[in-house]
């Protein structure tokens, strides 16, 4: 590599750590003061009959799905392969292995799909780039400088994977790998940047939109940290669910016990990441949802209580079938140990309070109703039902949910493995006392919203989910003390029914689906404006679309990224498929 | 077969999630353009019907002015006893503290839509702002961007709520974007209630309202459920945008948005969003008042809608002036017993309503037919 090519990297790298540094050169040009553009109706270019919004919606998913994955992947891949390090188990560093040949197959698709954006922002929403041009000015380059880094660490990463695989060269590897998710991570928290200033706008003129501040007040907005936060975790979520239903279509399509077994693992590690991811993901989306109220109460009470509130049911049935799948995939994974049937008993109860916090989650509020329909029911809202609709009630249910999602968890991680400390009997003890108060706190914590104003009722969730999260770090650091040395149990990998596997397919599938609507309502918060308060939409299609007609093109879009890492993953195996020769013929 | 199954089932699953998403009530957005709406000629009582279309629509006011405890429950209070109790609020050290009256209690409405937090009332401030800050968006401001003429609007309809005499400024000329004027070139009398609005412009000729049973349009009884208010507005403005099943296009007239007041289209919109879901059960006729002229026939059975009479300029029926020169008192009776037995050239059989014969009086078709008999050239 020449040396401008390294001192470019360095530019770059030093923009990211000292953005204030990066931009000092340009500073001139924020002195213009130039509002935002005003584009009449007639300024949007049209083609044909073609909806502009739906080109760029659909381009802009795709790309959020395919970066997700090439970013999630590293990220999966680095864990796994520090636990190589830890366990000196070869599994996990063949697993990282081959996902991340996968991900070189995804990475030109995913480049190919940004160009494909770029170009169609360029043509249908001209004076909204040239105005975040000019907001965000020379990070744009920046960006396309770390995409370039990015490409160059994940090739080092993958090809040098075999060179550094044993002793000290596998920190070396690692390292590379560090570098790789730490470049990842910027360009995803750049594109965040760029993506939260549309919601928050900040370093801009309230009024006129004219560029008053630096690049990084800009960037720093009021939405960004929580953005970067929830896509984060949200992207560990996502790359253990891809990775789990590739594990499990190979299990159902290899017919060898070992490599079934492989696959079985495999299934199991990435379902176990997955869930890892997804537990703190609602309390990320708590404190998302409460910067929004915080920055603007209108736009806020526009997602939970006006025209998108409905969106929230179909949230809770996508993420009420997550936990359906997710923790039946753990209850039939107790058949792989032989203790397991011991703790088969308890999954009817986990079963009840999952089902239940599922069905008070996807209960609605308000009800939109007919005349008569309010007379027969005697007001707007279900006498019983209509106090399950509010938040108090939905805080309850999602905390319960993840307390059993977790002790499914700690199930089947027991049942291969019995203590020997003296103390196990007092320890078991107060891991059922952290369940016991624990829960007792949660719906506690819960009744206490009901009789509380709506203002407080955000409030009363903190103690929820500081009690979650006590149970969760408590039982684990207990159990980590109490099955140490424990004796281990044979876990029969591969000793699961096929009907177990699609439990994995759910997970990706709502996961994609899940995403794409998440995107619909960040998106709609917006409302009339391409930035808030600032530029406003005035394209033909600056409304918010139906929840069918949303329905129908997040569908369309990942029905067509379902078909994408169906032909990413045919040419991972085609990589490894060998003609055979006249020898082996014979 | 494993590829497929697994390909079915993931299909399968996103189906449902589609499906899901379509059996939810859909919000239909609103797809006009927007609307430039005039103000001029309003009267108080049309700002105070725009102030409460305000309130709930554009203004957003009830997104958190509603009995959630975000905001004080406006619409429920008693504002008559509130407003004079916030003047004299220790802790209120506005433009109107220590004031009285209707004209204070105006600069105060104004002085909290445009700095909500010069007066926050206790327990609705920011958290940990001690009430010193308020949560609501400035509505001057963008996203919400109220009009002058809008905010004064909001307070008039504040005001009456609360019992006073609204003291804002009528818009003046310089608030309109333009001024209607009839034919004349006198400006034609602002209508001032959505019943006004539907007989001026005839709208029961064709559409079954206030009784008229006319189906040449659908029925307007229970739009309001049907049709967003922002569809019912384009509707008036540009009929061709969306037509009724069963219901032809380029059949309304198209220049009502701009024959129309933009204070008169809000006006007809409300009064058409309200209407219930059937026609009310009619008295019996006989107990109804026959009219005693022939002027006030064709106002009751709403002939300007279609003919150009009384300076109505429509042109979905012939117009009418000089008829007396061109039919005889017969034809014209037979005319409108029967429309379809002679069809002036150039319109179409079918298109005017049959049963005028059966609901008019004997008197009454004496009357219309001496009144039109002398209408002028």
């Amino acid at each position: 590599m020449r040396l401008s090519h390294l001192l470019a990297l360095f530019a770059a790298l030093i923009a990211v750590i000292a953005p204030e540094l990066a931009i000092a050169a340009t500073e001139e040009a924020a002195v213009v003061l130039e509002g935002a553009p005003k584009p009449s109706r007639l300024d949007y270019p049209l083609i044909g009959n073609v909806s502009a919004r739906t080109v760029v919606w659909s381009a802009a998913q795709m790309h959020l799905f395919l970066a997700a994955f090439v970013l999630a992947v590293p990220l999966f891949a680095i864990a796994t392969e520090f636990m190589s390090v830890i366990t000196g188990d070869d599994r996990f560093d063949d697993m990282a292995r081959e996902f991340m040949k996968i991900t070189m197959a995804a990475y030109s698709l995913t480049a190919l799909v940004g160009g494909g954006l770029l170009l169609s922002l360029l043509v249908f929403y001209p004076h909204l780039m040239d105005y975040m041009v000019k907001v965000f000015r020379g990070q744009m380059l920046i960006y396309a400088m770390l995409f370039g880094l990015e490409s160059i660490t994940l090739y080092v990463y993958f090809y040098s994977w075999d060179a550094l695989r044993r002793g000290n060269r596998k920190w070396y590897h690692m390292s590379i790998g560090l570098l790789l998710n730490t470049v990842g991570l910027t360009l995803m928290f750049v594109a965040n940047a760029w993506a939260s200033f549309m919601m928050s706008p900040a370093g801009v003129d309230a009024v006129s939109g004219a560029v008053t501040g630096t690049v990084w007040e800009a960037t720093r907005n009021p939405l960004w940290n929580p953005l970067n936060l929830h896509r984060f975790l949200a992207n560990i979520a996502y790359g253990g669910a891809i990775v789990g239903g590739y594990a499990a279509y190979m299990f159902l399509a290899e017919k060898d016990p070992e490599t079934k077994a492989h696959y079985d693992w495999m299934g199991y590690t990435a379902n176990f990441i997955a869930i890892l991811g997804f537990l703190p993901l609602p309390f990320a989306g708590y404190w998302l949802m409460a910067e929004i109220y915080a920055y603007s109460q209108q736009m806020g009470i526009t997602a939970m209580g006006g025209i998108l509130a409905w969106l929230f049911i179909i949230q809770a049935v996508l993420i009420g079938t997550i936990m359906l799948a997710a923790n039946y995939y753990l209850w039939s994974g107790l058949m792989r140990t032989d203790r397991g049937a011991q703790y088969a008993k308890y999954v009817k109860y986990i079963a009840v309070v999952i089902v239940g916090g599922f069905l008070v989650w996807l209960t609605p509020h308000t009800l939109i109703l007919s005349a008569s329909e309010i007379q027969n029911l005697g007001g707007t809202h279900h006498k019983i039902l209509g106090p399950l609709g509010i938040m108090p009630a939905k805080n309850v249910a999602v905390n319960l949910m993840l307390v059993m999602t977790f002790l499914s968890f700690q199930m089947f991680y027991r049942s291969s493995r019995i203590p020997t400390v003296s103390w196990a009997k007092q320890g078991n003890m107060v891991v059922v006392a952290l369940y016991v108060v624990g829960i007792v706190n949660i719906v506690g914590a819960g009744i206490y919203g009901y009789i509380t104003p709506t203002v407080y009722k955000v409030g009363a969730s903190v103690p929820q989910v500081v009690s979650t999260l006590t149970i969760i770090i408590g039982a684990v650091i207990i159990d980590v003390f109490m099955l140490r040395g424990a004796k281990a149990e044979k876990v029969h990998w591969g000793r699961m029914t096929e009907r177990s596997q699609y439990a994995l397919f759910v997970l990706p599938v709502a996961f994609t689906w899940l995403m794409g609507l998440m995107g619909y309502i960040r998106s709609s918060l917006r409302t009339n404006w391409h930035v808030y308060t600032v530029m406003k939409d005035n394209s033909p299609e600056n409304y918010i679309p139906t929840l069918g007609d949303a329905g129908n093109t997040i569908t369309a879009i990942t029905l067509g990224f379902m078909a994408i890492m169906v032909f990413v993953f045919w040419l991972s195996r085609l990589g490894q498929t060998k003609q055979k020769t006249a020898e082996d013929t014979a | 077969m494993t590829f497929l199954r697994v390909i079915g089932f993931s299909v399968a699953l996103l189906l449902f999630y589609m499906g899901f998403s379509h059996i939810l009530p859909q919000v239909e957005p609103d797809t006009s353009a927007p609307v430039e709406v005039s103000t001029a000629g309003l009267d108080m009582d049309g700002m105070i019907a725009l102030g409460e279309s305000l309130f709930s629509g554009k203004g957003t006011c009830t997104l958190c002015h509603n009995g959630m405890g975000r905001a004080p429950d406006t619409l429920v209070m008693d504002m008559a006893a509130t407003f004079p109790a916030r003047l004299t609020d220790a802790r209120y050290a506005g433009v109107s503290a220590g004031k009285e009256g209707a004209k204070a209690i105006e600069a105060y409405i104004l002085e909290s839509m445009e700095d909500p937090s010069a007066f926050v009332v206790e327990g609705f401030g920011e958290k940990g702002s001690n009430d010193t800050v308020s949560p609501m968006p400035a509505v001057d401001k963008a996203p919400i961007e109220l009009t002058v003429v809008e905010m004064n609007a909001v307070t008039a309809f504040l005001q009456d709520l609360a019992g006073l005499e609204p003291t804002i400024p009528l818009p003046s000329a310089d608030d309109a974007p333009r001024v209607e004027e009839s034919s004349s070139g006198e400006a034609a009398p602002l209508l001032t209630t959505g019943v006004a609005v539907v007989d001026e412009h005839g709208c029961a000729s064709c559409h079954d309202l206030d009784g008229s049973g006319a189906t040449l349009g659908p029925s307007l009884y229970g739009i309001g459920k049907r049709m967003s208010r922002a569809t019912v507005m384009e509707a008036i403005i540009d009929p061709n945008a969306v037509v009724a099943d069963g219901y032809d296009a380029d059949f309304m007239p198209a220049d009502f948005g701009e024959e129309m007041r933009g204070s008169e289209l809000l006006l007809l919109t409300d009064y058409l969003m309200a209407l219930p879901e059937a026609a009310p059960v009619s008295e019996d006729d006989d107990d109804e008042e026959l009219a005693t002229t022939g002027l006030e026939v064709v106002e009751n059975y709403g002939c300007a809608g279609c003919h150009d009479l009384d300076g109505s300029e429509a042109d979905i029926g012939p117009a009418l002036n000089g008829i007396g020169t061109r039919m005889s008192a017969d034809e014209i009776k037979e005319a409108i017993v029967d429309p379809n037995a002679v069809i002036t050239e150039g319109y179409e059989a079918d298109m005017m309503p049959d049963y005028f014969g059966d609901d008019m009086a004997e008197s009454e078709i004496d009357l219309i037919t001496d009144y039109l008999l002398k209408l002028p050239e």
